[in-house]
């Protein structure tokens, strides 16, 4: 092949490139209630629909107990005494408003989703679920339930087991950014145990909230008026400090699944958050290694060998901590070999210096994301809750722009040596 | 509103242009009117493989996804038992670049032996991660034979096997590309910072000397009357019991399609859906339970899937599950709750509407199903639905001989 009538036009010539120089960046408006709750605000979207989110520090790392966190966020969707889970979801669903809530390694997150027509017979009801959350004892064991059952699932995946076992290795099984929920851990789960954190957490004191879509004054007065007062003001939470991280020093290991078709694969190491000095250009060599599709890994792994459907490497940012992944899930019988090449990608990185094509590629494809990652207000407004939990702004992604512009071959080496040394690597293989 | 243009190349390429000056982006999507419902029994599977080739680069064009993410853009696709759709997301200042990649593969594509292996090699992967490794992986494939019998939905779009993915020959190939992959065979939306004229002359420039292909005949098997219930039973290494049952339901352009959509959310969407509140909370029956339809463009499936709680019989559950059923089928919908569900799919509209990608992709299957238009006069459909609408397709949807049920039951050694 080529196959078909050969056509008319020339078509061996690229059309020329622009290159994304700047970003047009929407910023924030930053309020506050009158309670003290910082809110940021992303408005401009054409349709009338608006996305409301709460976020508390009430992440894993503020666990005293394990599954604390993410119960809770889950138990907030099961409503509150004049609104119990079925007439809470029933009145959300008849106002075509739905709520999301999930417990992370730092904070809780509460997310509404409405039309702004809706939002006033809305917003009362999620300000009861959000200030007295019900956390009935049958909704409770129902929800436990299902989650231990969708656990059993998860443990006969070997993707789960490795990504388990990987960060077990890293931060150790009782670090809070660590542990990987256990069914036992469901049976020590008391409703009191969710009462104690959601009243210690949930708090006006311990709040964000970021609105964005189309947030005009009549929204803002709205959540004012749910949100605004002293009445959910809380105590100041505990402070939380945990140094015992006890993850090994470097750890390989493989565990066989009898029958499996495929291995998981996970190798990387503890790193650093998005605040060290030398994140964003990390975040560069780590996008030539592993983080898109014409990436080294893949192009090797996938589309020259065929080991694999994909292969990544991600730098992962914690409050806290951060840590260095690559993942896949390749074939039993290529494990090794697959592994072989993962570490000659990285020897490959430190020994040659990148070439000035694959450098400019690199450079245009990660502008080009970061101006898709910031289409929007809901998209900046995503964007914006993983720079103010770090204490930074808006700024930090045009210092990113400068980063991607500016760094050298040099530069992108150094790094790779100092930091992705295979001989630093954790090794986890399940399958 | 959504609002749109549309004009047709004369080798038959349609084009729908979706002006939006508020993004810096453009959308350039390309859905090509072939899935793996056109696969023959003994070769199924290949459509979605073919997605895969189409990647590999064509007469000028060494590797489809370099030169795209040098002009700072990402592509993907995805194949479906109707279509195979491609999309490129990218600066809009760079837009030729999408024009030029996206002309060049369906002008020629440039497959040999390697890149056959190659790809093969990596469905394969996809074929054990998703579907051989996974507890409940294998379910599709028994849903799809169980429910058809005749017509082409009776393979999944992965394939029936991987004997089939590991048979293909560049022949098949070959044919497959030059049948299918022709300008009068797709549809282009080009969404975001563009403009008309703009999209007009790129489309001339760019498609405009491609041969149009011959017109394709499609003349499916239309699946028979399922007459009496079917069933199977399952015993795999899985961690619970789960319960699968199958209706067949109307096409994508009926009424059915649209009546039985909304009944599945009131049955199953939610905590405050009928069968929660009475099979998971009540009753104790299950861990949990949704119900969908599948959508597909030929008439198409609602399918209940349940997880027995631990314990519980599965026969026992299934019985109540019906009891429940049969009560919705024989008593009217209240207003109010016909009224929530509708309100919720406005909502879902909506939102649905924020994204770039989803409006360009939403343009091309509605313009495929017949008017592009639907982007903004569906929810009409949806809001005419009345409860005897409801009582009506639902007697007809939920009789015991229009039910197939897969028994999954956990392997206790």
């Amino acid at each position: 092949m080529p196959i078909k009538n050969k056509a008319t036009l020339d078509r061996s010539a690229t059309p020329t490139l622009a290159r994304v120089e700047n970003l047009n960046i929407l910023q924030p408006q930053k309020l506050s209630l009158p309670n003290g709750i910082p809110m940021y605000v992303f408005t401009g979207l054409q349709q009338d629909a608006v996305r409301i989110e709460f976020i508390f520090k009430a992440g894993k790392w503020y666990e005293q107990q394990r599954l604390q966190s993410s119960m809770v966020a889950r138990m907030m969707r099961e409503g509150s005494k004049t609104y119990p889970s079925h007439e809470f979801n029933d009145m959300l669903d008849f106002y075509g408003a739905s709520v999301k809530s999930f417990g992370g390694a730092d904070t809780a997150n509460f997310q509404l989703y409405s039309l702004n027509k809706h939002l006033p017979q809305v917003l009362p009801i999620i300000e009861e679920v959000i200030k007295s959350p019900l956390f009935d004892a049958r909704d409770l064991e129902i929800v436990t339930q299902s989650n231990r059952e969708q656990l059993k699932v998860n443990m006969m995946k070997p993707d789960y087991l490795a990504d388990k076992a990987f960060t077990e290795s890293l931060y150790g099984s009782k670090h809070p950014y660590g542990y990987e929920v256990e069914l036992a851990d469901y049976d020590n789960l008391t409703r009191n145990a969710l009462l104690s954190y959601h009243q210690e957490f949930y708090n006006a004191s311990n709040c964000t909230i970021i609105v964005s879509g189309n947030v005009d004054d009549y929204v803002l007065k709205q959540l004012e008026r749910q949100f605004g007062s002293a009445n959910w003001l809380g105590d100041k939470p505990r402070t939380h400090v945990h140094t015992e991280i006890d993850g090994t020093e470097r750890l390989t290991r493989h565990e066989p699944i009898k029958g499996s078709y495929q291995s998981a694969i996970r190798i990387g190491k503890k790193l650093f958050n998005k605040t060290h000095a030398e994140y964003q250009q990390l975040s560069v060599v780590n996008t030539i290694l592993g983080g898109y599709f014409g990436s080294r890994l893949m192009s090797n792994i996938r589309e020259d060998k065929g080991f694999t459907y994909g292969i990544y490497s991600g730098l992962n940012s914690m409050r806290n901590g951060g840590h260095f992944i690559i993942s896949t899930e390749v074939g039993v019988d290529v494990r090794q070999a697959a592994i072989d090449e993962i570490y000659s990608e990285i020897t490959r990185l430190q020994e040659e210096q990148v070439d000035a094509e694959e450098l400019e590629l690199v450079r245009n494809y990660m502008m080009g994301r970061l101006q898709n990652g910031l289409d929007g207000p809901f998209k900046v407004a995503g964007m914006y809750k993983g720079l103010y939990l770090y204490d930074l702004d808006i700024d930090y992604l045009y210092s990113l722009v400068e980063t991607i512009n500016t760094i050298t071959p040099e530069h992108i080496q150094e790094l790779a040596n100092r930091y992705f040394d295979p001989a630093t690597m954790h090794e986890i293989t399940v399958g | 509103m959504v609002q749109f243009e549309r004009f047709t190349l004369d080798n038959g390429l349609r084009v729908l242009v979706q002006e939006d000056q508020t993004t810096p982006l453009a959308a350039v999507n390309i859905l090509y009117d072939v899935g793996a419902r056109d696969e023959t029994p003994d070769k199924t599977g290949f459509a979605h493989l073919f997605e895969h080739l189409m990647f590999e680069g064509s007469a000028n064009i060494e590797n489809f996804d370099e030169p795209l993410q040098r002009a700072g853009g990402e592509s993907n696709a995805f194949t479906n038992n109707d279509i195979t759709n491609y999309y490129d997301v990218l600066p809009a200042a760079n837009l030729e670049t999408a024009f030029w990649l996206e002309s060049d593969r369906m002008l020629s594509l440039d497959i040999n032996e390697d890149s056959l292996e190659l790809q093969r090699k990596v469905v394969i992967e996809e074929f054990k991660e998703n579907y051989l490794n996974q507890p409940y992986g294998d379910v599709w494939h028994l849903i799809s034979e169980l429910a058809y019998k005749v017509h082409p939905y009776q393979w999944p779009t992965i394939g029936k096997n991987l004997a089939h993915i590991e048979g293909f020959k560049l022949d098949d190939v070959t044919q497959f590309y030059n049948k299918f992959y022709v300008p009068n065979n797709a549809i282009m939306i080009v969404g975001g910072n563009v403009k008309l004229d703009q999209v007009k002359s790129l489309s001339e420039k760019w498609f405009g000397d491609i041969p149009a292909g011959k017109p394709i005949e499609r003349s499916l098997p239309i699946e028979p009357l399922q007459t009496s219930k079917r069933e199977i039973e399952i015993v795999a290494d899985v961690p619970g019991d789960a319960l699968y049952k199958l209706y067949h339901m109307g096409d994508r352009n009926s009424l059915n399609f649209y009546v039985m959509d909304l009944v599945s959310d009131v049955l199953a969407h939610g905590n405050a859906s009928i069968l929660y509140r009475r099979m998971v909370k009540e009753l104790g029956l299950f861990t949990e339970i949704e119900a969908y339809v599948t959508g597909t463009t030929d008439a198409g499936l609602l399918i209940l899937e349940g997880k027995t709680v631990p314990g519980v019989d599965m026969k026992k559950a299934e019985k109540a599950l019906d009891q429940e059923l049969a009560k919705f089928a024989e008593n009217r919908i209240g207003e109010r709750d016909l009224l929530k569900v509708k309100n919720k799919q406005e909502s879902v509209t909506v939102f649905s509407e924020v994204s770039l990608l989803h409006r360009a992709m939403n343009l091309a299957y509605y313009e495929l199903l017949g008017d592009a238009n639907l982007i903004n006069n569906e929810m009409e459909k949806y809001l005419a639905i009345t409860a005897t609408d409801v009582l009506e397709h639902s007697q007809q949807v939920f009789k015991p001989e229009n039910c197939s049920t897969i028994y999954y039951y956990a392997d206790k050694k």
